[in-house]
């Protein structure tokens, strides 16, 4: 090791110190930067616990660490970092390295640096492992995954939580190589940390194509171009990854790259005109680099190719959401967006406010396991209506249809009441009308929203879509396990169903459990993972679950021990 | 019935403070409404009984509540209820001399963060 000139004794001891932890490759990580300065420090500050302290106050950017430590250091003490970082022979974090060459005077503070204290260190072999804060809580955001979660940026999980040395390991359940991943840090007293994004490594070969939601975006004629808008709360891609949006009509190609935030940059235009259709597909830049592989595509409302006016007389609306005079108090709107993007999914099904908890849940429930049912039971007619097929009773000999066209009552800061399609814009130009539509035409055939909405059976609207009969099975502690079974082979099967709470009068076991009295739940099939069982649901809330998972999506497991104390039964349509 | 949460944007404008808290007991229970639903039936028109309960406050978000005070509310009749142990975020509004919950689910309606950001949104403190 060569010979250096640190003056200060603590520092010394220090960097002794970090030899010896690790004699074959000595190394300066972004914690030991705190005790570095506090090493140094404390003939500017009280006591080097008192800068620690400072330094590490909950919350604290990088720049205000900073601007703690370069108010208070001397000249003496700037000489003793010139050492440390030309002639100590330690290795350093890139957080640690520009820390320092900042306090120095050698380069700029980079700020979106994580402060220090907050590290991850290795690959990600066996999770995310590295130091914080003692007691530091870790959320973690796989924004490889968002955009298709339909996730907000600050939608987290938590990680882990910083031991008394601070040290934490933790695991982002759907994590691959090459997934980018936002940490940042939690105080006890809620404060968070600034966020550190790291790429996921020794997982293997990285397969995993950035995503984009095309659900989200809008896109829009003005006087310079198409404009594409979407809500930046959310992430439409993977930051960094290429969007490349193909002009049908032209051939055109725009690309556009995702910011840190994964949106689209400020001011994104693309060149065409109302009516006109962009092919969409996206690269991370290691996956589908040739763009021959397509995500979806955009259409520019307006044009010649849009649906006809025909008008079909509306189901009343609820009669809390009537005026005295017999008129709805919410105006209704046609809506043109398609009937179908990418096929019906369980994850597209969100209740409205109205109580008809048990229609959603079995759309959903359906679409989960019976897709291509949902679309041969609702059918465009290409003039602005739809036809939707129920069967009376559940009897295929009893076809019941009922005609609708796209109106549907709508807030006035936007969005349908009743029930909607689920992530994507519910602008009336854009959104995904197959399940608004069913149970407005479920509320056609049964006379009002008002009918539909004080209650009902999922079982019995699943047979009247299948032309099926279904069986009601009560559920206990004692007939969990054969229950299990069941639903284990009814998935297998494809067999649509749904679970149901108990009442009201029993609404007191249900707070803080993450799961509602008096609703009807999709039942998505069964886990078994270390012995343990579990039952997957759905709240047709599209949000709201039981435990924590990472994405409030509405999806959750729940060991079958708590599944059969909180559920009263399931509704199994027949094979 | 079990429909979702309302939008925080209209609930919160009307509450005086929100609260981290404990229910530590049942003041009061009025009575259930008896009447018979049939079980198979899920969003059935029904309504958990009115409550009175106890709070203990651990930390206050906004509002002219004290940290580790005790305080008496109202829950009104609804899709939940509360017995002692549930805690949470509470929502929680003056009408006339007493203190009512807000939210449809109690302290199941909103996260703590969801609360927090929508306060300092609207400027609440």
């Amino acid at each position: 090791m060569p010979p250096i000139g640190i003056r200060d004794t603590q520092l010394r001891a220090l960097t002794d110190s970090i030899r010896l932890a690790n004699p074959t490759a000595p190394k300066i990580t972004d914690a030991h930067v705190v005790d570095v300065l506090a090493a140094i420090g404390d003939t500017w500050n009280a006591s080097a616990d008192q800068l620690k302290a400072q330094l590490g106050r909950p919350g604290i950017t990088r720049k205000e660490q900073f601007d703690v430590a370069n108010k208070g250091i001397s000249r003496t003490e700037r000489n003793d970092l010139v050492q440390l970082l030309d002639r100590s022979g330690l290795q350093m974090d890139p957080g640690a390295k520009n820390f320092l060459e900042a306090l120095v005077g050698r380069a700029p503070l980079q700020e979106t640096l994580a402060p220090l204290g907050f590290a991850i260190t290795g690959d990600q072999a066996n999770g995310i492992s590295g130091t914080a804060k003692a007691g530091e809580v870790i959320e973690a955001i796989n924004l490889s995954t968002a955009p298709t979660g339909r996730l907000h940026l600050t939608d987290t999980m938590e990680l882990g939580k910083a031991d008394a040395s601070g040290k934490f390991t933790g695991v982002v359940p759907d994590m691959k190589e090459g997934d980018l991943i936002r940490l940042r840090t939690r105080a006890a007293d809620g404060t968070v940390g600034d966020w550190l994004t790291i790429q996921a490594k020794g997982l293997g070969t990285d397969t995993r194509n950035a995503a984009a939601n095309l659900e989200r975006m809008d896109l829009g004629v003005t006087p310079d171009g198409i404009s594409v808008t979407h809500n930046t709360d959310r992430p439409i891609s993977e930051p960094g990854a290429t969007l490349r949006f193909t002009n049908e009509r032209t051939g055109e190609k725009t690309d556009a790259i995702a910011t840190g935030e994964g949106s689209l940059p400020a001011g994104f235009k693309l060149k065409g005109q109302a009516g006109d259709t962009f092919k969409v597909s996206v690269s991370d830049g290691r996956n589908n680099v040739d763009h021959s592989a397509s995500v979806g595509s955009l259409k520019v409302p307006g044009g010649t190719t849009g649906p006809g006016g025909a008008n079909v007389k509306d189901p009343p609306a609820l009669s809390k959401d009537m005026n005295a005079d017999g008129t709805p108090k919410n105006t209704l709107t046609r809506f043109t967006g398609p009937l179908f993007i990418d096929g019906p999914k369980a994850e597209d099904v969100r209740q409205g406010a109205i109580g008809d908890c048990y229609f959603p849940a079995a759309m959903a429930a359906l679409a989960h396991f019976n897709p291509a049912a949902l679309q041969d039971a609702i059918k465009d007619n290409g003039d602005g209506t739809y036809n939707v097929r129920f069967y009376e009773n559940g009897s295929k000999s009893r076809p019941v249809n009922i005609t609708v066209d796209a109106d549907l009552y709508a807030r006035s800061y936007g969005g349908p009441v009743y029930g909607s399609s689920l992530g994507g814009s519910t602008e009336p130009g854009k959104m995904e009308l197959w399940f608004p539509l069913m149970e407005k035409a479920y509320a056609q055939w049964k006379g009002s929203y008002e009918t539909i909405g004080g209650g009902g059976v999922a079982g019995k609207v699943m047979t009247e879509v299948l032309g099926k009969s279904y069986d009601y099975a009560n559920l206990s502690a004692s007939n969990k396990d054969q229950m299990f079974d069941r639903i284990t082979k009814a998935a297998s099967n494809g067999q649509p169903m749904a679970a149901g709470t108990y009442g009201t009068d029993q609404a007191d076991k249900y707070t803080n459990t993450g799961v509602y009295a008096n609703h009807a739940y999709s039942v998505l099939g069964t886990e078994t993972e270390n012995g343990t069982k579990y039952v997957k649901l759905r709240n047709p809330w599209g949000q709201s679950e039981h435990g924590s998972d990472g994405k409030n999506d509405g999806i959750f497991r729940m060991e079958l021990g708590t599944f059969a104390e909180l559920y009263r039964a399931v509704h199994i349509v027949e094979k | 019935m079990a429909i979702p949460p309302e939008p925080i944007e209209e609930v919160l404008p009307n509450a005086q403070g929100a609260v981290m808290a404990e229910v530590m007991r049942v003041v009061k229970q009025d009575a259930e409404k008896a009447g018979f639903v049939d079980p198979k039936v899920s969003d059935a028109n029904t309504q958990a009984a009115r409550q009175v309960v106890e709070l203990k406050v651990s930390k206050v978000l906004f509002g002219e509540w004290k940290e580790g005070a005790s305080v008496q509310v109202v829950k009104p009749s609804g899709a939940y209820a509360l017995k002692a142990g549930n805690k949470g975020p509470f929502l929680l509004t003056r009408v006339g001399d007493a203190v009512e919950i807000l939210g449809r689910y109690g302290p199941d309606t909103y996260g703590e963060p969801a609360i927090a950001q929508a306060a300092n949104r609207l400027g609440k403190k």
